[in-house]
């Protein structure tokens, strides 16, 4: 290609680009490097109002993560306790179960020895009747 | 300056001598053709001026300066809340700092991209004024070049 | 040919910024907040993140000191690299193109934007060069691209180390303000008239974090100028690929340029000249134009 007109090609390419980009390009401001440089030398009593509650917001946003910190502890710590409760009332009512069967057991005993006692007690009695009839 | 052909060989003999595997505080290492990579445990000084307790080094050829080139990577290892051992890499302002202070002046020393993760740089155009690349003393160019980048600070 | 020049270092995008919701006040509720800004294509955006944020301070939870650190861009989910042209990026990453206004149907309604995003994050994503000093470190890292390019040019970096301190501030000024002829007479002194090689980087269509950086002899054994074929050709046998087309600022490039002539006229304000290569995968937009 000769020199010309590769750059006449180059030039209307680019000229090309530049006209896409700058349909509605009103919409877009242009933008410099140091826009922080030009403002901050009005510093009013809201700006500075405004840059003591974002510190404040800041050191806020520090103690919600050390709570969630610290809540999300708490939480483990509470799901140990509720996994103990469960497992002592689980050992609670085996316990109770065994109580029960143990005072059945008990109370059969009992009426045992009773009806026993007083089996003996009537042949005691029957045979004092007798001593007494032979005399 | 050193050619790359040289550079390859002079890697290899670097590597089995064994310099760096006998180092103190030398933790592990990977070597390919071009790239040679130490861990090393950071030593007393950079660690209480960084917090890292591990130094990466990476020697690389520049075939950009025709230089051999030092990466380094410093990283902190800590335990997480779920108690597993993690690594972090160490972000400083001024990597320079790791460096005793009468040689601090001599390096510069920048983050880059390489491979996909961030290395900082030993910058390499005054690397010859540095080495000195005489033809008598070709042979030993990586050696002296180790000992100026390297062994000067670890 | 200054004219080229010139187009280059004026070439704009219209690029349409949402700032990430964590940086936002709670009462915006959840409406997505936007900076509309025309931002050159021969910068580093990262030198704009303040000012960007400072255009919606008012909204934001937390001093702009306090964030900037941790703030990186990404466009469709990718990681913008800030440390190449921004510009670069945007062909990189933009699928279709358009070549003219003529390509378009319905030119009353149609508008050009890039929509990126400004996240902010505790944890920087792995190839993001993490920016704590400020833009005086953007300063260093572009002084070091130049010291790589004036190196493959000229065989040594001493063009760019014997600046004069005026002279490589003002060349920095240049940047952040946008002078082109202080640009362009500083650029001078470090570019020689006949280089050895040339600096160029590659970068692959839609891969925004891979580069490759060729140095081409400028004059091969024969007094051949090198052209911009041969480099496509030498890059594609050696990565076995079919490559369709080559883009740089913005443009698709006829394929017999001569590379010196390319880089005086397209090279970027790093130093070194961006090319995009396009595959048969990538859209066929580029193929057409």
């Amino acid at each position: 290609m000769e020199n010309e007109a590769i750059v006449s090609v180059l030039i209307k390419r680019l000229k090309d680009r530049d006209q896409v980009q700058e349909q509605y390009s009103e919409l877009f401001n242009e933008i410099s490097t140091n826009e922080r440089d030009v403002h901050t030398t009005d510093t009013s009593t809201t700006d500075q109002i405004l840059d003591t509650l974002k510190k404040e917001n800041s050191f806020k946003d520090q103690n919600i993560e050390h709570l969630k910190e610290r809540i999300d502890i708490m939480n483990k710590n509470i799901e140990k306790l509720n996994d103990e409760l469960i497992s002592t009332n689980i050992e609670n009512n085996i316990l109770q179960d065994k109580f029960e069967s143990l005072n059945e057991e008990y109370n059969k005993l009992v009426q045992r020895w009773l009806q026993k006692v007083q089996k003996e007690a009537d042949v005691m009695n029957a045979n004092v009747e007798n001593i007494n009839s032979l005399k | 300056m050193l050619s790359f052909e040289d550079y390859t060989i002079q890697l290899e003999l670097l590597y089995k001598s064994h310099v760096f595997q006998e180092k103190n505080g030398y933790v592990t290492h990977n070597i390919s053709k071009t790239i040679f990579i130490v861990y090393l445990k950071a030593n007393k000084r950079i660690a209480e001026i960084t917090g890292a307790t591990i130094v990466i080094l990476r020697i690389e050829y520049s075939q950009i300066y025709r230089e051999p080139t030092l990466y380094i990577q410093l990283q902190q290892e800590y335990t997480d809340v779920s108690g597993f051992l993690v690594t972090k890499l160490c972000v400083i302002p001024d990597m320079t700092i790791i460096l005793p202070n009468h040689i601090q002046g001599s390096f510069v020393i920048e983050p880059e991209q390489c491979h996909g993760a961030i290395w900082w740089c030993f910058h390499q155009c005054n690397t010859t004024d540095i080495v000195g690349d005489g033809e008598l003393y070709k042979d030993t160019y990586l050696k002296r070049w180790i000992s100026s980048y390297i062994d000067a600070w670890v | 040919m200054n004219e080229i020049r010139r187009l280059v270092w004026n070439g704009t995008l219209n690029v349409q910024i949402e700032i990430d919701k964590s940086l936002i006040i709670s009462t915006r509720g959840d409406k997505p907040l936007y900076v509309n800004i025309k931002i050159p294509r021969e910068t580093y955006i990262s030198l704009f993140t303040e000012s960007i944020l400072h255009r919606v301070k008012d909204y934001l939870r937390k001093d702009i000191s306090e964030i900037v650190t941790n703030i990186w861009f990404e466009a469709d989910g990718n990681l913008l690299l800030w440390n190449i042209p921004i510009g670069t990026s945007h062909d990189i990453i933009t699928k279709s193109r358009v070549g003219s206004m003529n390509d378009i149907s319905d030119s009353n309604t149609f508008i050009q934007v890039w929509k990126i995003k400004l996240v902010c994050g505790a944890d920087l994503p792995a190839t993001h060069i993490p920016i704590v000093n400020g833009n005086s470190q953007i300063q260093k890292y572009w002084m070091h691209q130049w010291k790589q390019s004036c190196f493959i040019l000229n065989g040594s970096s001493k063009g760019v180390m014997s600046l004069h301190m005026n002279d490589s501030q003002s060349f920095w000024n240049s940047i952040l303000h946008r002078t082109q002829d202080s640009f362009e007479e500083i650029s001078k002194k470090i570019i020689p008239k006949f280089p050895r090689k040339i600096p160029i980087v590659l970068h692959t269509k839609g891969q925004t974090d891979s580069q490759y950086h060729p140095m081409i002899v400028n004059v091969d054994n024969e007094g051949e100028k090198k052209t911009l074929s041969q480099l496509v050709e030498q890059f594609s046998e050696a990565n076995n690929l079919e490559i369709i087309n080559v883009v740089s600022q913005g443009i698709p490039l006829p394929l017999d340029l001569d590379l010196h002539f390319l880089f005086l006229v397209f090279s970027s304000f790093d130093g070194f000249l961006h090319l995009i290569i396009t595959h048969p995968q990538d859209t066929a937009q580029d193929k057409s134009y």
